[in-house]
């Protein structure tokens, strides 16, 4: 997962690499944010729709709870649609 | 003329299509846009209705009278216009007096002053279907010439209904937001619990139930269902269960 690996964790690197690959993920399925945003929120989530837009964008950081869920829900929606 | 008219048309239509901040109302700009084209006197009301799989029908109306006579063919679940749009065939009932077909309905709708209905498919796609109808208070109100007009119009209409249906498609899907409101609820009755025997906060408590999840391999919701019907926490007792 962590592809510089050795180095004491960084926090904010690490985010900056989660996120990256989170919003990656997400242009790659095609997915609509709404729906994303929707099935995040059946899972607890709590920011808006627009700041997960903004994260999703690379724009915004969002605590790192938000980001577990968002990559829950976008894992959960794939899993769903791959069945 | 006719040309230049329908030209300005589709030009409203697609400002319309890029102004409205929803679906409803950008149905309810093509209605009005739709009445408009049918003279400015206001004799003749129109609606437009969308059925989509699943989902609850939109409806739009010029006035407020189109907007009961939509919804009372609604409590019939049959009428002229969920004929047109279903089948996605044209309907005219140059007198309502005359016409026996959907006779609850249209003895509705003569209550209303309504004499003779215009009803045009507006064809899709697959996953939803709409139609537009138009409401006269006089008896042979809709001409040949009129008929054809809108069934031009109906096809323009087309166009742009579909761009709406996708642009606002994502919004509108209500088993999704039945299943995301259902799954909020289990997964936040299951963090209170959490919370409550932990002493804990609520992002903790969603950590637990997502690395139960990740763990379990299993959806956050069935883990959160779990443990609201009275299972155990699935506790990560990382430090050996001491306190």
């Amino acid at each position: 997962m962590n592809p510089f690996g050795t180095e004491g964790p960084e926090p904010a690197d690490r985010a900056v690499e989660e996120r990256r690959g989170t919003a990656e993920r997400f242009r790659k399925t095609d997915l609509p944010l709404a729906r994303l945003w929707t099935y995040y929120y059946g899972l607890g989530g709590g920011i808006d729709e627009m700041s997960l837009d903004a994260y999703l964008h690379e724009a915004l950081d969002i605590p790192a709870g938000q980001v577990a869920l968002i990559a829950m829900a976008m894992t959960e929606l794939m899993e769903g649609e791959s069945l | 003329m006719a040309q230049d008219s329908s030209l300005t048309t589709s030009d409203q239509m697609q400002d319309l299509l890029l102004e409205s901040p929803g679906f409803p109302e950008f149905l309810l700009g093509l209605a009005t846009i739709s009445a408009s084209l049918l003279g400015s006197d206001g004799s003749v009301t129109c609606t437009i209705t969308v059925e989509r799989d699943g989902g609850p029908a939109t409806v739009a109306s010029s006035s407020e009278e189109g907007r009961r006579l939509d919804e009372t063919q609604y409590a019939f679940d049959d009428g002229p216009c969920l004929t047109a749009a279903r089948q996605q065939r044209l309907v005219l009932i140059p007198d309502l007096k005359s016409d026996h077909r959907w006779s609850d309905y249209l003895e509705a709708a003569l209550k209303e002053g309504v004499r003779s209905v215009l009803a045009v498919p507006i064809p899709t796609d697959p996953f939803s279907h709409a139609g537009l109808n138009c409401y006269a208070n006089r008896m042979g109100a809709f001409s040949e010439e009129t008929v054809a007009l809108l069934g031009e119009h109906a096809a323009a209409m087309s166009r742009v209904l579909r761009i709406a249906l996708r642009l606002h498609g994502a919004e509108i899907h209500p088993d999704h937001l039945r299943a995301a409101l259902k799954s909020r609820a289990v997964v936040d009755a299951a963090v209170s619990l959490i919370m409550l025997q932990q002493h804990g906060g609520r992002e903790g408590a969603l950590e637990v139930l997502q690395l139960a999840a990740k763990s379990g391999n299993r959806r956050m919701q069935e883990v959160a269902t779990d443990i609201v019907r009275g299972a155990g926490l699935p506790g990560p007792r990382r430090d050996g269960g001491q306190e």
